[in-house]
């Protein structure tokens, strides 16, 4: 049924991103469904059918079905097959004989639609069995309304039960509907490595764990030490690197253009390293929310809150894209689906060329959405750390007592090939862009700005290119090449240049004009809330204009405020939800970045709102969550229960969470469990990113999109394309042959094995302390003799070889690679 | 394991707590039950074609960079006439990547013949190719929406200009799994040292899980990276440790049995293990005769390298590789701004003859008809010149060509107007080219869907027509 019926709602609203023009191309016939739909239905749907449809059908004429089309009005067929051109229907859209609609001829490519499909037969797609006008409004239904996920949160009862923590009352009178309860707790030592690996990425050390073992079972303050231990991680500075990387999937970070160039992105980092700050200092989420949407306005002065709106440049870019105002659409779109789909929870670009056939969401809501991001303009003059200008302006200055005059000469000269290079390299865009690129800045409508903003980032390259020695003359080339020759020489003292923000800012305090695509006619699109929660949760936009909002709309700091509103029901359940998939490998909603119907609904939608209620008491702050959720029993059972036949019989997928799932490390957890057992993991934090593999942590590796880390890469990490809330795990060979043949997998278990044979002597304690140190816990016989006997093999000729692949083989070992 | 596309695959599939990785290998491990069938369709892992179709195989022969539709398959005299000129007004302009927005038109230099019985014409620059014309549909229709190789490269390859969704190849074997599990399923070669632009991503399975990405395999040293150790390891070393990480393994495993992502991952490593053998054989061409070598043109130096590559594409595909990708030009090398000349000339003196060959090596041994051959690159050129000898990008009208795999060869579909810049009859977009191309290896592109973040994505982004022509 699913299937079906997309099948035909997809056929009939087929996308209009490829779209063609096609002025003196006839309509073949893949495209005449399309142009009806595009050029024809929204003229008969806004112009005509008021009058020539079901309310009055004035002359006795129906526009709104094809039949009572075809049979024409009072005044006969609208169609002449035989005349095409001296139909009906065009001498009155012509205003030539007949004039309609009466009072205002329709705009001239609106008539030339019309033409078109009158020259190609008038046809109706067969699907189409009449034109409805509707209202917005009258789109979305009472069950539209009704949806689960549009409603307030609910304040769910706790139920009575034997467990303390809510969580467990939930999730076990679930289990007992089915007929199953909690599993009993997992082995302590497994807790706590798992405690480890999901809180801050990286498994403990066999000392760690030893100590932890030693402590008393409750301090003297009544709390037990795995309480400790959950208060201990949760405030490591490592958390913030482990929980940061989600964030990082879902906003599609990267540090690269992506495209052909795939140039990179030098300050790119610094969102890095504020997500993670962010994250460590239990920001509440509304901040965290508002700081990367809109943090320019609230402070653009701030060093942080240019880092943070490094979350709206994350899209990829094309050096060398002409048709600038398509790249900047593109880049409008990404922003909209990321946002929708991050902070909201719902699929929106569906909805960018048809209402969206599942969810209450209209294409205007998609613009709705859009119209919030439309006012920004990426900035390149913004620097990361606005102490490094003060730092450097003395230096500046001093340096430029001498080099300024030189530079003022020189530019002088420049000049006149420079503007004739720029005025050429305008006429190589497409002609409707050019008059906006000739423009001063501030002279430029909103609409033109940002377009010029990247037209003028493919003409600065041509300028940058311009070899003057073959463009200048005579004694004009003689003087340049002088001073040239000192100015290059000066550059050289020339202090650093500052690093520049990956930010944005609004190009003014007025936002562009904007409509949907292929519907010019169409009003114009305001930001909004999407239809089905305007009502109730309408946005709040402020009067205030003085201060920042002087040269900014202040859109994206209402949308902020919209988002994290306590009475918005989205984004809290999203959150939780996303927190919930994390600890436990599946949402509460599997679907954690689509929360509309072709998603799932929750399996345990009271518990859903709970923790949602919780997080927004505690003033949406993270840990307070992390806490309630690993200190519940349903987080401390085992993975493998004493009932699991019984659990494995009644739920084998495990959705009740009879046991907790045994999951496999991704990609950054067995890197870094590589480098943290090996002793050779540089703990450093925050800063430019490393190339050439370095042994910092897998977050600190330089993401570029074409060409990404090979390691993380095979292991699902994501490119950086699309925003990500739950990543793929796959099992492949090419996996076991990464871990087994690799230059890098070798290199590490060279240099461990290096260490295990100068530290100890006997073949017993090497291998014990290698069991230790990688699974935590002594060998069994039967693993120290098969260890033994690979290292025996060997006779001496290649000892190290031998140990090093003794090592490497437990970093390949399942229970080395799951968390269970 | 579930037949594929049914309501129950895809809840299994969305419920699956391991992902797919874990439905990958289940159905690896079912081969083994099936392979004492006799229907070699049925081999097909548990997966199953939508209809009937000829083409078992694919081999896309991706000329990278552009080539010159007007120079090879899609002679125009009226440039002859309006040589010189600016484009006259009646033709709708398009946005030219480098900008040259007034250049003149440029008629072909080339000679131009019609060939075989079907009578198509194929300029003097592809001479092997073009006694071959009985079997290729030519298209001389194609559009895209590419402005730039990296937009276009990456349409062709996955449908979008934009990256993250899936590519062609990995829809295949999603669609249709492996003939053979010791190797993959999707394979991809780059000629010489080029990089092709966008690089990996051009084969990555996007949104799908990394089992259906394709797989870069190298004519020299190890064929698949990471197949085996550094050289310094010997092989007793490596069965050792394998046996070590698989006794390990299952003993871990023994007591988890309600895992059973846990034995996928021991599948993994005897996988792998399997892989290390046969890999290295597909892409052994020292067991080809000398006379096929020549066939390849792998005797002649210009031709030696992609004639490799034809050929080691036949010898994977006789092995079980569902789609073999060939890129001829890595790098954008087709992309002949200025000096189409010398640039085309080079190009199509090395790929003619390899392409030839390769036709005629899988028809004389009857794979033609279960193997589908496509030609064509990211997008055309302009009627207009740019720099006086060279031509610009044109996605607005282009040619490819298909043979084999069901494909009614003989015939000409489609045209492009009277100078070659758009095209005019039986328009074909990639979408469209996707669709057909599904549809030849038994796949319905309405059909084969992949839930994605909630949504059902489909290959051609629910766009798509298949062209009928090319198979009937």
């Amino acid at each position: 049924m699913f299937l079906r019926l997309s099948l035909i709602t997809h056929r009939i609203f087929l996308c209009a991103f490829s779209c063609a023009a096609f002025s003196q191309i006839g309509i073949g016939q893949v495209e005449s469904t399309k142009f009806f739909e595009e050029n024809v239905r929204p003229v008969l749907v806004q112009h005509c059918i008021a009058c020539h449809g079901p309310d009055k059908s004035e002359a006795a004429l129906r526009l709104d079905q094809p039949e009572r089309f075809t049979q024409g009005g009072e005044s006969g067929s609208l169609i002449d097959r035989q005349k095409p051109e001296a139909s009906l229907l065009l001498q009155a859209v012509r205003h030539k004989g007949l004039e309609m609609p009466p009072n205002k001829k329709l705009p001239d490519e609106q008539i030339a639609s019309i033409e078109t499909w009158v020259r190609s037969g008038a046809t109706w797609p067969e699907y189409v069995k009449e034109l409805s006008v509707t209202t917005d409004q009258s789109k979305i239904t009472q069950a539209d309304r009704d949806y689960w996920f549009f409603q307030p949160l609910s304040d769910p009862a706790v139920a009575n039960s034997t467990y303390s923590n809510p969580i467990d009352a939930f999730i076990s009178l679930k289990l007992q509907s089915q007929g199953l309860s909690l599993g009993n707790n997992a082995d302590e030592s497994i807790l706590v490595r798992r405690l480890y690996l999901d809180l801050i990425g990286v498994p403990p050390t066999f000392a760690q764990l030893h100590a932890y073992l030693q402590l008393p079972a409750l301090d003297n303050q009544g709390h037990s030490r795995y309480e400790q231990l959950v208060d201990k991680l949760l405030s490591d500075a490592r958390y913030g690197e482990r929980w940061g990387r989600y964030w990082l999937d879902l906003v599609r970070f990267a540090e690269s253009d992506g495209f052909k160039q795939d140039d990179f992105r030098p300050s790119a980092y610094r969102y890095r390293d504020y997500v993670i700050q962010a994250l460590n200092e239990d920001i509440p989420y509304s901040q965290f929310i508002a700081e990367q949407i809109a943090g320019d306005e609230i402070d653009p002065s701030s060093d942080r809150m240019n880092a943070a709106t490094g979350y709206l440049r994350h899209w990829i870019y094309e050096y060398n894209q002409r048709d600038v105002r398509s790249q900047w659409d593109n880049i409008l779109n990404d922003i909209t689906d990321v946002t929708g789909e991050v902070f909201l929870g719902l699929g929106f670009s569906c909805a960018r060329c048809h209402d969206h056939k599942f969810d209450p969401l209209l294409q205007k809501d998609y613009y709705r959405l859009q119209a919030f991001f439309a006012p920004i303009e990426p900035r390149y003059d913004i620097v990361s750390e606005s102490k490094s200008i003060d730092s450097r302006q003395v230096a500046f200055e001093a340096w430029s007592q001498c080099a300024e005059p030189i530079r003022i000469e020189l530019e002088a000269l420049q000049e006149e090939t420079r503007t004739k290079v720029i005025e050429a390299a305008i006429e190589k865009f497409p002609p409707d862009v050019r008059p906006a690129l000739r423009k001063s800045h501030n002279d430029r409508q909103p609409e033109e700005r940002s377009i010029a903003v990247l037209a003028y980032l493919q003409i600065e390259n041509e300028v940058k290119g311009i070899d003057y020695s073959k463009k200048l003359k005579g004694d004009s080339l003689e003087r340049w090449k002088f001073l040239k020759k000192q100015y290059d020489e000066l550059k050289k003292g020339m202090p650093k240049e500052p690093e520049i923000a990956l930010t944005v800012r609004d190009s003014g305090p007025d936002a562009p004009e904007l409509v949907i695509p292929g519907k010019p006619s169409a009003s114009r699109i305001a930001p909004d809330a999407p239809t089905v929660l305007a009502q109730k949760h309408p946005v709040v936009f402020q009067d205030n204009r003085t201060g920042v909002f002087a040269s900014s709309t202040g859109r994206r700091t209402a949308l902020a405020r919209w988002i994290s509103d306590r009475a918005n029901p989205l984004a809290w359940r999203v959150l939780v939800n996303r927190v919930w998939q994390h600890h436990f490998g599946r949402g509460l909603v599997a679907n954690s970045s689509d929360f509309g119907r072709l998603g799932e609904p929750p399996t345990h939608p009271e518990l859903l709102d709970y923790l949602a209620q919780h997080l927004i008491d505690q003033d949406g702050k993270l840990k307070s969550l992390h806490r309630l959720i690993v200190t519940s029993e349903t987080y401390k059972q085992s993975s493998y229960p004493q009932q699991r036949a019984q659990g494995h019989a009644i739920d084998p997928e495990n959705r009740l969470l009879w046991r907790y799932p045994t999951r496999r490390l991704d990609a950054e957890q067995i890197r870094d469990s590589i480098l943290v057992v090996s002793g050779m993991l540089d703990g450093r934090m925050g800063g430019p990113s490393d190339t050439g593999d370095s042994n910092r942590r897998s977050i600190y590796q330089r993401a570029m999109r074409n060409s990404p880390n090979t390691f993380l890469a095979s292991f699902d990490a994501p490119d950086g394309s699309a925003s990500i809330g739950r990543r793929n795990t796959t099992t492949t060979s090419l996996q076991s042959l990464f871990l087994t043949n690799s230059p890098w997998m070798i290199r590490k278990s060279d240099s461990y094995a290096k260490k295990l044979i100068s530290q100890h002597d006997s073949t017993r304690v090497r291998v014990q302390t290698m069991f230790r140190e990688t699974l935590l816990r002594d060998p069994t016989e039967d693993e120290y003799r098969w260890v033994s006997q690979l290292v025996e093999a060997a006779d001496g000729s290649d000892s190290l070889g031998a140990w090093a692949d003794a090592c490497q083989s437990l970093w390949n070992t399942s229970e080395f690679l799951y968390i269970e | 394991m579930e037949f594929p596309y049914t309501q129950d695959r895809r809840s299994m599939l969305q419920n699956a707590g391991f992902g797919f990785g874990l439905l990958a290998l289940q159905a690896m491990l079912s081969q083994s039950r099936l392979q004492g069938m006799q229907d070699p369709a049925s081999q097909s892992i548990g997966k199953k074609v939508h209809h009937a179709a000829k083409a078992k195989s694919i081999i896309f022969l991706f000329m990278e960079g552009g080539p010159s539709h007007i120079d090879l398959f899609d002679p125009k005299p009226r440039l002859e006439q309006l040589a010189g000129q600016p484009l006259p007004s009646s033709f709708k302009p398009i946005i030219t990547p480098m900008g040259e927005y007034n250049a003149p038109l440029m008629p072909s230099k080339r000679s131009w013949k019609q060939h075989g019985n079907c009578g198509a014409w194929v300029s003097d620059w592809l001479p092997h190719t073009a006694q071959h014309v009985d079997d290729l549909a030519i298209i001389r229709s194609c559009w895209g929406n590419g402005l730039n190789h990296s937009n276009g490269v990456c349409q062709m390859n996955t449908g979008s200009t934009l990256g993250g969704r899936p590519s062609l190849g990995s829809w295949v074997t999603y669609g249709l799994g492996t003939e053979n599990e010791s190797l993959p399923a999707f394979v991809v070669i780059e000629d010489d040292d080029g990089k092709v632009i966008n690089g990996p991503r051009n084969w990555s399975a996007g949104f799908m899980p990394a089992t259906y990405q394709g797989t870069a395999l190298h004519s020299t040293g190890a064929p698949i990276k990471f197949l085996s150790a550094p050289n310094e390891i010997d092989s007793s070393r490596q069965s050792n440790k394998r046996k070590l990480i698989d006794s390990l393994n299952r003993k871990h495993q023994a007591d988890r049995s309600i895992d059973t992502e846990l034995d996928a991952r021991i599948r993994s490593y005897e996988l792998a293990y399997r892989m290390q053998s046969q890999a290295p054989e597909a892409v052994d061409l020292s067991q080809e005769s000398h006379s096929t070598m020549q066939l390849y043109g792998i005797d002649e130096k210009e031709t030696s390298i992609f004639g490799r590559n034809c050929l080691m594409a036949r010898r994977l595909v006789e092995r079980g590789v569902r789609f073999v990708q060939l890129y001829h030009g890595s790098g954008s090398r087709w992309d002949a701004h200025s000096g189409i000349e010398k640039n085309h000339s080079s190009l199509c003196r090395a790929s003619d003859r390899p392409v030839a060959g390769l036709l005629t090596d899988l028809k004389q041994r009857g794979l033609l008809d279960s193997t589908l051959v496509i030609w064509g690159g990211e997008f055309g050129r302009t009627p207009m010149s740019e720099k006086g000898d060279g031509r610009d990008h044109n996605a607005n009208g282009f040619t490819m060509w298909m043979a084999g795999g069901g494909v009614r060869g003989g015939q000409t579909i489609g045209s492009t107007d009277e100078i070659g810049l758009h095209a005019v009859e039986d328009r074909l977009h990639v979408h469209d080219l996707h669709a057909t191309i599904l549809h030849l290896i038994g796949l319905n592109h309405w059909d084969l869907v992949y839930p994605h973040q909630g949504r059902p994505e489909r290959a051609t982004q629910n766009e798509g027509r298949v062209c009928t022509k090319l198979f009937s």
